[in-house]
């Protein structure tokens, strides 16, 4: 009888393309497209330096001011890479300093500099060696200042890793929507009272779906960990079972959540509206599309992207990711399996209440029957 | 003409799906989107100080071009794994020499890291002036080109509206009944977006107003360079629809049409800087017209000259004549009348 | 003088033809009316005189010498459509309209426009609140404020209810009395009887008759059944139907319950007759139903075929 019912539901889950989609296509999509196209954005790598130089000008300078420019601007330009340039059109070079062909031009005079910076459309890089050009210009290196460099051995989390996370992230949680559609479609049928008032009872309804679709999650696993893998050359290190766990907990969640969804909510049209929105909200909060480094950057809702699963999911991923196994992937295993649990609780005693009235109301009908 | 144009006010601004969407929702749009794409090229980097002095704490806080993140100690190596921040500045104090120690954590390839380190090597609590001035600038604080090519797309399809009006003229018999008058074929189609082209410059300018208000970088000299690439890409979008509008026989088939508005606006940049894009989506992108109004205003931030733009503006003008003509004739094919 | 004079017009889409060699005039003054069923080639025959449907072949001339271009000013037309605009008042959109024809005087004209039509109370609201008769006066009124020397109406009573459509109809006719000169297509044989001063009937894009009303029913031998009830059922019912009998005027006759079905030849006094002898055997007359010749005997009778939907 179970089977029975499994088979069909799993049949009904891959007829239906958008299905196929959610399973197969978006993972692969996301992951390939964002995994190449943030690859530059998340290595901080954004060519702030390249290609850059500064002009100067002498206005009657004075030697003192000579020496100190020659200095600084060796110190800036070893450091930094940012060529120094002297020019004698001083208007000329202040039009290409907003041409954006300089950073700046600095007049050299007796008693000073003067900075021209373009006022309209200086780069951040232009912003950096200014400031560090003024800061050299009135003060000399503290020789009471001790400067550590302290290269941490972290593996940072590249944007195929990332993507990968999200790719999935956003599968599994769609995958809500195949749950909660083959409630819908047995409502609108009208087979799921047939289906409870039968042999099989209200139980094995959920069991098969919920197997169906632990089923359809594990190739939605399978697939996008394979693809990076084999794309990407990522090194999963040590704690890919853990990384794996935390993808099936969140399946977990996911499966839950639109059975819940999909039994108490009869409106095909409304559970899709409300999952969608659920999904599409929890996957922007989370960093699915954009990094979640970048929303942590904006107030209020650096606290806000906090209430979303795949915002912790993605937390303990990463740290998963980076051989660090720590309070942060507990507590995401251990949250997600109780709203799981409790999603799942909430399934199960509706659905027998569900078939205990309709059992009481085929009864009375049969009474009805009987008598004359 | 007259008479076309005060009516097509009339249709156009008693449509109040229509004013919504030319004129609030851009702007609305435009505030959500800045939330949703944040992408900036801005370094960042957390600085801890343990010690009662500020020097190196000041001057990295005063390093312009790099943004400063709040971070805990023990949160470093998590931050930087993740990326939220770049280089971290710990400050402490040898207790046996009294010198300020300042490790700089950093996961070992950062662009910035020399000029953080040269930052706190010149640290100083000194309060002498400054031998160095420096012009001031007024540039705002929040990135307006991420939002860009999202802002284009919604321009540009914001101009289906005028396509449906005149699909709905043709099934009405409404256009026949204009034809037949001494009304010329060009004056109707041009008193309809000569009103939509106001309506929607409008939008748009409304949209850099509130930019503007809201301290909005557009990185150009005038601003109001900004205003007329807009106005460019409005008469662009109104060509587009009157010629799409001679494609399809219904309201809803538009709907088609805007879809391929979206998947350029995709190609263009919508949804991540064009920059990281791959090589091919790219490629795909600079046949956009969405991607050359994108870098026409680019080279006027680069170059602080509107003429740099003349070629991106010729490109989408030449397009904007070609749908026109071809918009107008296919419109007009009918009522060559040759008796 | 022929105020149109269409020759031999022609007009295929893909495979069918639509339009299959039409030739027609209509005299100045005149209501002409085109009256076949739907798909019968009407409205494609007004689209290729307005230009609104370029023809494959065959001649549209106004006025014996111009062509549409030239004379396009003095057509109104009213299509099947509501060319209206919803979103404006009744006022606004006959002044667009007639605005689109210059001249002086916008606004009595627009007054008069919707007085001509029963709207001048209306006239401030917004034509998206009107019902649909209201609707299609308003068509009419865009259509005939600028005091065409034309009218072409293509079905413009589809639709609405009878109290409507005998206004527009009362309309068309003070047109005409007014000197314009109307082209009315239809599929309703009634409406085309009573406004009409001669008929084209036009079937698969061919005419396949034409003239006033009285020469095209004149063509079709068909009776007119006549039905008399009586308000009780009675032997003396059977009785009239005997002495009827004897009427060589008249065809067939059958008694059905307590009424009398009489088929007989166009003009023949039955129902004088029935009355009379209604008197003599003291019975009360319930009812008295006359049917005539429809369109669809029309068709029967000069295609064999029914007439089609």
């Amino acid at each position: 009888m179970f089977s029975a019912i499994f088979k069909k539901d799993f049949k009904l889950a891959l007829s239906n393309p958008m299905h196929i989609g959610i399973i197969a296509i978006y993972p692969i999509i996301i992951i390939i497209v964002f995994g190449f196209t943030m690859r530059n954005n998340m290595d901080n790598i954004y060519g702030t330096f390249d290609n850059t130089k500064v002009f100067y000008y002498r206005d009657n300078a004075s030697d003192e001011m000579l020496s100190k420019f020659t200095e600084i601007s060796e110190i800036i330009s070893d450091k930094i890479g940012v060529e120094f340039e002297e020019i004698s059109d001083y208007d000329k070079a202040c039009d290409e300093v907003e041409a954006s062909k300089a950073y700046a031009v600095i007049k050299i005079e007796a008693d000073g500099y003067d900075y021209f910076r373009s006022d309209f459309n200086e780069t951040y890089g232009g912003d950096i060696v200014r400031t560090l050009f003024v800061e050299l210009s009135n003060n000399e290196a503290n020789s009471n200042t001790v400067v550590q460099n302290v290269s941490l051995n972290i593996k940072k989390v590249t944007a195929d890793v990332y993507y990968t996370f999200a790719g999935l992230g956003i599968a599994i949680l769609f995958l809500a929507l195949v749950m909660s559609n083959s409630f819908g479609r047995d409502y609108s049928s009208g087979t799921i009272e047939k289906i409870m008032m039968s042999k099989a009872g209200a139980h094995s309804i959920i069991l098969s779906k919920f197997t169906c679709g632990a089923i359809l999650g594990l190739i939605q696993i399978a697939i996008a960990l394979s693809l990076s893998t084999l794309i990407f050359n990522i090194d999963w290190n040590h704690n890919l079972g853990m990384i794996i766990m935390v993808h099936i907990v969140m399946l977990l969640f996911s499966l839950c959540f639109g059975l819940m969804v999909g039994i108490l909510i009869p409106n095909k049209m409304t559970t899709y509206l409300a999952i969608c929105y659920f999904a599409m909200l929890s996957n922007y909060l989370g960093g699915s599309i954009t990094p979640v480094y970048l929303l942590e950057r904006i107030p209020i809702l650096k606290y806000i992207i906090k209430i979303s699963p795949i915002y912790w999911t993605n937390q303990s991923l990463t740290n998963l990711y980076n051989g660090t196994n720590d309070s942060k992937t507990r507590n995401c295993i251990i949250v997600l399996l109780a709203f799981a649990v409790v999603f799942m609780a909430v399934t199960f005693l509706y659905t027998s209440s569900k078939s205990k009235s309709i059992s009481a109301n085929a009864g009375y009908k049969n009474q009805e029957a009987i008598q004359p | 003409m007259k008479n076309m144009i005060v009516t097509a006010l009339k249709l156009f601004g008693r449509n109040k799906a229509f004013l919504f969407s030319v004129t609030i929702i851009p702007t609305l749009l435009f505030l959500l989107m800045t939330v949703l794409l944040p992408y900036t090229k801005k370094h960042s980097v957390s600085v801890i100080n343990h010690t009662d002095d500020k020097a190196i704490e000041n001057s990295i806080n005063g390093i312009d071009g790099i943004n400063i993140v709040e971070a805990k100690e023990d949160k470093i190596a998590e931050l930087i794994t993740r990326g939220t921040i770049e280089l971290a500045v710990v400050i402490n104090e040898d207790p046996e020499t009294g010198f300020a120690v300042a490790q700089i954590y950093n996961s070992g390839d950062s662009e910035i890291y020399d000029a953080v380190e040269l930052a706190v090597s010149y640290a100083s609590d000194s309060s002498q002036n400054s031998i160095t001035s420096v012009n001031s600038s007024d540039r705002g604080t929040h990135n307006l080109m991420n939002t860009l090519p999202f802002m284009l797309y919604k321009f540009i399809e914001g101009a289906s509206v005028l396509g449906a009006m005149i699909i709905a003229d043709r099934k009405k018999h409404i256009k026949d009944r204009i034809m037949l008058s001494c009304i010329s074929p060009v004056t109707y189609i041009s008193g309809m977006t000569m009103v939509y082209f106001i309506c929607s410059c409008f939008g748009s300018g409304l949209y850099c107003l509130v930019g503007g208000i809201m301290n909005y970088d557009f990185g150009m000299r005038y601003p109001i360079h900004y205003f007329i690439m807009l106005c460019f890409v409005n008469l662009f979008s109104a060509s587009f629809y009157i010629f799409a509008a001679t494609l399809v026989n219904s309201e809803e088939s538009l709907q088609g049409v805007s879809t391929l508005v979206l998947i350029s606006a995709f190609f263009s940049g919508m949804l991540f800087p064009f920059d990281y894009m791959p090589k091919v989506f790219k490629m795909i992108g600079n046949y956009c017209p969405q991607r050359w109004i994108v870098k026409g205003i680019e080279n006027i931030q680069v170059s602080g000259t509107f003429s740099a733009a003349f070629p991106q503006i010729g490109l989408v003008f030449t397009l904007t004549l070609i749908f026109l003509i071809i918009g107008v004739y296919r419109n007009n094919k009918i009522i060559n009348v040759r008796y | 003088m022929n105020i149109i004079e269409i020759n031999n017009l022609k007009k295929s889409f893909g495979g069918v033809t639509a339009v299959n060699g039409i030739s027609m005039a209509a005299e100045k003054g005149e209501i002409l009316g085109m009256l076949g069923p739907n798909g019968a080639g009407k409205s494609t025959t007004i689209g290729c005189i307005l230009g609104i449907v370029a023809s494959d072949s065959g001649s549209v001339v106004y006025e014996g010498k111009y062509s549409l271009k030239k004379w396009k000013k003095h057509i109104g037309y009213i299509p099947q459509e509501l060319a209206i605009y919803d979103e404006l008042t009744a006022e606004e959109n006959v002044s667009f309209f007639c605005a689109l024809y210059g001249g002086k005087d916008l606004k009595n004209k627009v007054t008069k426009a919707l007085d001509f039509v029963g709207l001048t109370d209306v006239r401030k609201k917004k034509a998206g609140t009107f019902s649909g008769g209201m609707k299609r006066r308003l068509n009419l009124a865009c259509g005939v404020a600028h005091n065409p020397t034309l009218i072409i109406m293509d079905e413009p009573t589809v639709g609405i209810d009878p109290q409507s459509r005998n206004r527009i109809l009362e309309n068309v006719k003070k047109l005409n009395e007014n000197g314009a000169t109307i082209l009315y297509t239809t599929h309703y044989m009634p409406e085309a009887e009573e406004l009409c001063d001669r008929l084209v009937v036009v079937d698969h894009g061919q005419i396949i008759t034409a003239g006033t009303k009285h020469e095209i029913t004149s063509k079709i031998s068909k009776n007119v059944v006549t039905t008399v009830s009586f308000q009780d059922d009675s032997e003396h019912i059977q009785n009239i139907a005997a002495e009827l009998k004897s009427d060589n005027d008249i065809t067939d006759i059958s008694v059905e319950e307590n009424a009398i079905k009489v088929k007989y030849a166009e003009g023949v006094p039955v129902i004088k007759d029935i009355i009379n002898l209604s008197v003599t055997y003291s019975l009360d007359i319930e009812n008295i139903i006359t049917e005539e010749p429809t369109l669809e005997d029309i068709f029967l009778t000069l295609t064999g075929k029914a007439l089609r939907d």
